[in-house]
């Protein structure tokens, strides 16, 4: 057993443990997000990847203290820095939010006030966290807005954000997000909306990010090959729990959940036109009473009969993955068969 | 009429006007060229895929086939019959042939009409059987049933919603289907099952298509020839497999190294592009991607239009860098050679 000395730099930035969100509906109470544990440590990249409904947003929301009525944190804890988040004042989380974390929204539109120029924007939330002058302020919206790769920053500046593109707003939220030194930062779909090449771009600029500014950062995506592009560690989501998790290379070399074997089944790139894609049928449960079974087990093509009369065991692999499945020792499921789009022509 | 293609599409031209200021309507600023001079062809039972970024064309394109548009210049053909200029009431019955379907399945269903009557709507306007009956064996093709065919449209999934968008277009047994964007908006376990659908009505039905998409994994998973779109240009073409193992032009290349994760190249080896797409309406001279292209020439690039060149996997492509392959004249560009 290795020894491991006690002292703040082993805890990691961001550990969730056991987070429940719960949504009173008129059937009963939605389990959006049960039972979550996920950690992200200094200067890592962890992805959390899962599809419509799986409660990927929401445990983004319920980290940054965004969680809007009904929805509500039901049980769990979360600590940055060591820190309890929930016994936190509102006030106090709210100096936090936007300076030691931060979020990227996906719609960055949306996000982004329509009738204010996006250098205002940026100068509203260093203002919040930081007592520089005017002047210094304007300094750091030109070198954020530099360091984000926007050409021309006393112009953009300027600019309102329906007269930049995609890919430009994107960059404001980004610059916006590490305005004031986060150490954390969640992306949430940060290149959902943005064109093939341009979500390249961006991608090369989180990275940048996470390797010269040291920060972290928790990635939410729906796309699996972001996900493999950017992260060291990935968490799979179904149905609110975390189905597995893992480093990005054994996710697709040697998945141990069915439901990710069956996703990466069903990508467009791991199959010719020759042959038809996998499927999962069905529909993601939505979990009002929750029972004890496997939540995957009806669209699951390795169910047996325990899976739909008990909750499945979390069984780990190795230091990192583990799985939430009766079957994940004893199954050999396939991963990524493909070779890659660009076999060796590419320079 | 035999060796007609199913669509051809010759040198089309697809210029909007632009104004500018309160009284829009008086004045006109200059034109945007939305498409500009493109050519394709599709055969029964083939996919042809246009991929391409935002404003690059590709839906002005699907728009000119299905004749919402007229083409500024240009011809579209069916079954070589030329249908650019033809009268509402002359392309009635061809309507039949060419049907759409579209990506978002909220906007374009009737939130007050059931199943039934969506998928009913085409064969009334057409004076076909609409019974009941007829509807269920509609809905069978596209793996809806009973269920499903007295609920309103906002009660089923995003994925049943596309399967009603794509009854809907077989209902008149079409022979060409126009696919805008058809899986864009769903998970990707459900747009597995979408793309199963539409692949077996092709090889079944033996259904021609027209498939656009922004995402290069759909278009060669499901298209044998693609085409790829530059700012209103179709700047390379050819089998899809060639295109994509063996891409020619630098656009091509950087597209799809540009896809993340293990589909596409490794982050180090990835080309990106500088900045984004030029305004359409002052698009460059010479070629399109000059301002971006990675491996520009100089003044020629600058100056002159590219010709198309023969590419080694049966295609062709638009880039100055292909010179030593042998050209082909604009007005073959379109022509499938394999």
């Amino acid at each position: 057993m290795r020894l491991i000395p006690i002292s703040a730099a082993t805890d990691p930035l961001l550990e969730v443990r056991d987070l429940q969100v719960r949504i009173p509906t008129r059937r009963g109470d939605l389990l959006a997000v049960d039972g979550v544990d996920l950690t992200v440590g200094a200067g890592e990249i962890v992805g959390v990847v899962g599809e419509s409904g799986s409660g990927k947003t929401l445990t983004a929301y319920a980290i940054m203290g965004l969680l809007s009525a009904p929805a509500v944190i039901s049980r769990g804890v979360i600590r940055f820095r060591g820190q309890d988040l929930q016994a936190l004042a509102a006030e106090e989380r709210g100096r936090m939010r936007g300076s030691a974390m931060s979020m990227v929204f996906q719609e960055p539109l949306t996000a982004l006030n329509p009738v204010f120029p996006v250098g205002t924007q940026i100068r509203d939330v260093i203002r919040r966290h930081t007592n520089l002058s005017d002047r210094s302020i304007r300094g750091r919206i030109l070198e954020l807005l530099d360091h984000v790769g926007i050409a021309g920053p006393e112009r953009v500046a300027a600019a309102y954000p329906f007269e930049l593109s995609g890919g430009m707003r994107q960059r404001i939220l980004i610059a916006m997000a590490i305005a004031c030194g986060p150490s954390l930062v969640i992306a949430d779909e940060p290149t959902t909306a943005l064109d093939t090449t341009i979500q390249a771009q961006i991608l090369e600029l989180l990275r940048r990010l996470v390797r010269d500014d040291g920060i972290s950062l928790l990635l939410i995506s729906h796309d699996f090959g972001i996900v493999a592009d950017l992260c060291q560690r990935v968490y799979v989501m179904y149905a609110g729990q975390v189905v597995e998790h893992a480093t990005a290379g054994q996710l697709f070399d040697r998945p141990r959940h069915p439901y990710t074997s069956a996703l990466l089944g069903c990508m467009p790139a791991a199959r010719d036109g020759d042959a038809p894609l996998d499927t999962i049928e069905g529909t993601v449960p939505t979990v009002i009473d929750p029972k004890a079974l496997c939540r995957f087990a009806d669209r699951c093509g390795y169910a047996q009969a325990r899976c739909t009369e008990q909750s499945p065991p979390r069984q780990t692999f190795g230091v990192v993955q583990d799985a939430l499945c009766f079957r994940a020792a004893e199954l050999t499921l396939p991963g990524l068969v493909t070779p890659s789009l660009t076999d060796g022509v590419l320079p | 009429m035999s060796d007609e293609p199913l669509l051809k599409v010759e040198n089309l031209h697809v210029h909007f006007a632009t104004r500018r200021g309160l009284l829009a309507s008086r004045r006109r600023m200059g034109q945007v060229k939305a498409v500009d001079g493109v050519s394709f062809e599709v055969a029964s039972g083939e996919a042809f895929g246009i991929v391409g970024e935002s404003g690059s064309g590709k839906s002005t394109i699907a728009a000119s086939v299905m004749r919402l548009l007229r083409p500024t210049a240009g011809r579209i053909l069916i079954d070589g019959l030329d249908i650019t200029h033809l009268s509402e009431a002359a392309l009635r019955p061809l309507r039949r042939e060419v049907q759409m379907v579209f990506q978002d399945t909220k906007s374009s269903l009737n939130p007050y009409l059931t199943v039934e009557q969506i998928v009913r709507e085409p064969l009334i306007t057409y004076g076909l059987p609409s019974d009941r009956v007829r509807i269920l064996e509609i809905l069978a093709r596209v793996g809806l049933g009973e269920a499903h065919i007295d609920r309103y449209s906002n009660q089923l999934s995003g994925g049943q919603r596309q399967r009603i968008g794509i009854a809907r277009a077989i209902a008149l047994s079409p022979r060409l289907i126009v696919a805008d964007e058809p899986v864009s908006a769903l998970d990707v376990s459900i747009q597995a099952q979408i793309l199963n659908l539409l692949r077996s009505l092709r090889k079944e039905l033996g259904l021609g298509f027209v498939l656009i998409s922004h995402d290069i994994s759909v278009v060669s998973y499901f298209c044998q020839r693609v085409g790829v779109m530059y700012l209103g240009r179709l700047v390379e073409q050819g089998p899809t497999a060639s295109v994509m193992r063996q891409p020619s032009h630098p656009y091509t290349k950087a597209l799809i190294s540009a896809v993340p994760g293990r589909f596409g190249a490794r982050a180090e080896r990835r080309i990106l592009l500088r900045g984004e797409a030029p305004d359409p309406i002052s698009p460059p001279r010479g070629c399109a991607f000059h301002t971006r292209c990675p491996v520009k020439m100089g003044s020629i690039c600058e100056t002159f239009p590219p010709p198309y060149h023969r590419t080694a996997g049966g295609g062709w492509a638009a880039c100055h860098l292909l010179s030593s392959q042998s050209q082909i004249a604009e007005s073959q560009a379109g022509k499938v050679m394999i």
